[in-house]
């Protein structure tokens, strides 16, 4: 079927060749979107709404940040919680671990939210 | 004609692939802390951002209006219509319901503090005092020392203000999430059922069960979360009118569906998940067999009761239905 005459070929090498690039990049770019806004489970820190950090459940580790003194995050085998609160109320020590999208840890003296985010299936509202 | 398919394969792959990604909902929803919780709002229909911003405004202000009772006599308040609206609701539900619930407690709430940072067990007399101070009739004749506290049903009023609200407008859907109590509005646009996470009131972790319904009003309350400990007594932030002390109850959570066709559901919903709250296990049967109103409740050694017929209890978690 090879047609020597290649100006009458619907599609030539050069043209898979282009083909098969978009779809590479096209996949990279999908599984980098992919990897930010689903996937693996993320928590999102935020303090008054502003977006303190974003964490990977995978690694495992307490964290502190400048901007929060007095509070201890603890992430393990995919979870996070508040380890420790200078807040006084401690309800947000109370919520123990989340590890399911959804699920948010509260603090409202210091207007202080960790929220999963990710792709897994998850029910629409959490009644605490 | 060589030319012309190098450019248009390529194109047209691009065009297929872009197109794939584009596709989305216009679903908009906004973040905010409001009634001593986090609260989330999610709209989609016609002019859902405007729609957004409205339910977002209103909510500030009714949590705002709240907010305000707390330290301040009641006859020192501000007019505001939404405090006797409120107070009338409640005290409609006071005549079917009876007096388990009282917005009128303001004194007592204060005085144990226990939302606050400084909580504390008072004296049996300072009790009796602030008992003295929580009866009030009709919106207007306020008692000295009366002061109004919503805290049991503000979040139920502000929702079906929301559901007036969004009946108003074009809205396919939308979730008002104000933590403990919520409403589930409209059709999702694959028509399946809202899904509510119940969440496990012994570990506060994770969810006990899912409720699966149409449009309503859902309240969990439960005493696990908010509390105190002092002499080794745990303390929840549920007050019973009849002691003026936490609630004593064998229950931890109890969840309650309204429709959300059902006039001022919202509120009914907050009230009654209170009120069946400190009632305990013993009354519960009677909350059981309710009609369109449905009952999720969790006794303290993990048994489960429903006549929630969307309910999935998830037995992982320790619990077992009861009876």
């Amino acid at each position: 079927m090879e047609n020597k005459d290649g100006g009458r070929k619907l599609i030539c090498k050069r043209d898979i060749f282009i083909i098969v690039l978009l779809i590479a990049v096209f996949c990279a770019v999908f599984a980098v979107w992919r990897k930010t806004g689903g996937g693996a489970l993320t928590a999102v820190i935020t303090a008054d709404k502003d977006v303190i950090d974003r964490i990977s459940l995978d690694k495992d580790g307490d964290i502190e940040y400048p901007e929060l003194p007095g509070v201890i995050f603890r992430v393990e085998n995919g979870t996070v919680r508040i380890l420790q609160n200078d807040c006084g109320v401690l309800t947000c020590v109370r919520t123990g671990a989340i590890s399911r999208k959804g699920e948010a840890i509260i603090c409202m003296p210091k207007k202080i939210v960790v929220e999963i985010e990710g792709e897994s299936e998850g029910p629409d509202v959490v009644l605490r | 004609m060589k030319k012309r398919s190098h450019l248009f394969i390529p194109l047209l792959s691009a065009a297929c692939m872009t197109a794939f990604c584009s596709c989305g909902s216009e679903t908009v929803s906004s973040e905010s802390f409001v009634f001593d919780t986090y609260s989330r709002v999610t709209v989609c229909g016609q002019d859902a951002e405007d729609v957004l911003k409205s339910v977002g405004n209103a909510l500030e202000e009714f949590s705002g209006a709240f907010e305000l009772c707390y330290g301040t006599e009641a006859s020192e308040l501000p007019d505001n219509e939404a405090y006797r609206d409120c107070f009338d609701k409640a005290k409609a539900l006071n005549e079917v319901y009876g007096d388990g619930v009282n917005v009128a407690c303001g004194a007592l709430t204060e005085l144990w503090g226990i939302s606050t940072p400084d909580p504390r067990v008072p004296s049996d007399e300072e009790i009796a005092e602030a008992m003295g101070k929580i009866t009030c009739e009709r919106y207007g004749d306020f008692p000295d020392g009366m002061k109004l506290d919503f805290g049991a049903v503000a979040k139920g009023y502000a929702c079906d203000r929301a559901y007036e609200f969004l009946e108003s407008t074009e809205t396919e859907y939308a979730v008002v999430s104000l933590s403990s109590t919520t409403l589930l509005y409209g059709e999702k646009p694959d028509g399946t059922d809202f899904k509510i996470g119940v969440t496990d009131p012994l570990t506060g972790e994770g969810y006990m069960g899912i409720i699966g319904t149409e449009a309503a009003f859902a309240s969990t309350s439960g005493g696990y979360e908010r509390y105190f400990e002092a002499q080794g007594e745990r303390y929840c932030h549920i007050l019973d009118m009849n002691t003026g002390r936490p609630a004593e109850t064998d229950l931890i959570s109890v969840t309650v569906t309204v429709p959300a066709d059902t006039p001022n559901g919202g509120i009914m919903s907050d009230f009654l998940a209170t009120l069946i709250y400190i009632g305990g296990s013993e009354e519960l049967d009677k909350w059981l067999d309710c009609g369109d109103i449905e009952v999720v409740a969790v006794r303290d050694d993990g048994a489960v009761y429903s006549s929630c017929k969307g309910f999935e209890l998830d037995e992982s978690g320790g619990y077992h239905y009861g009876k």
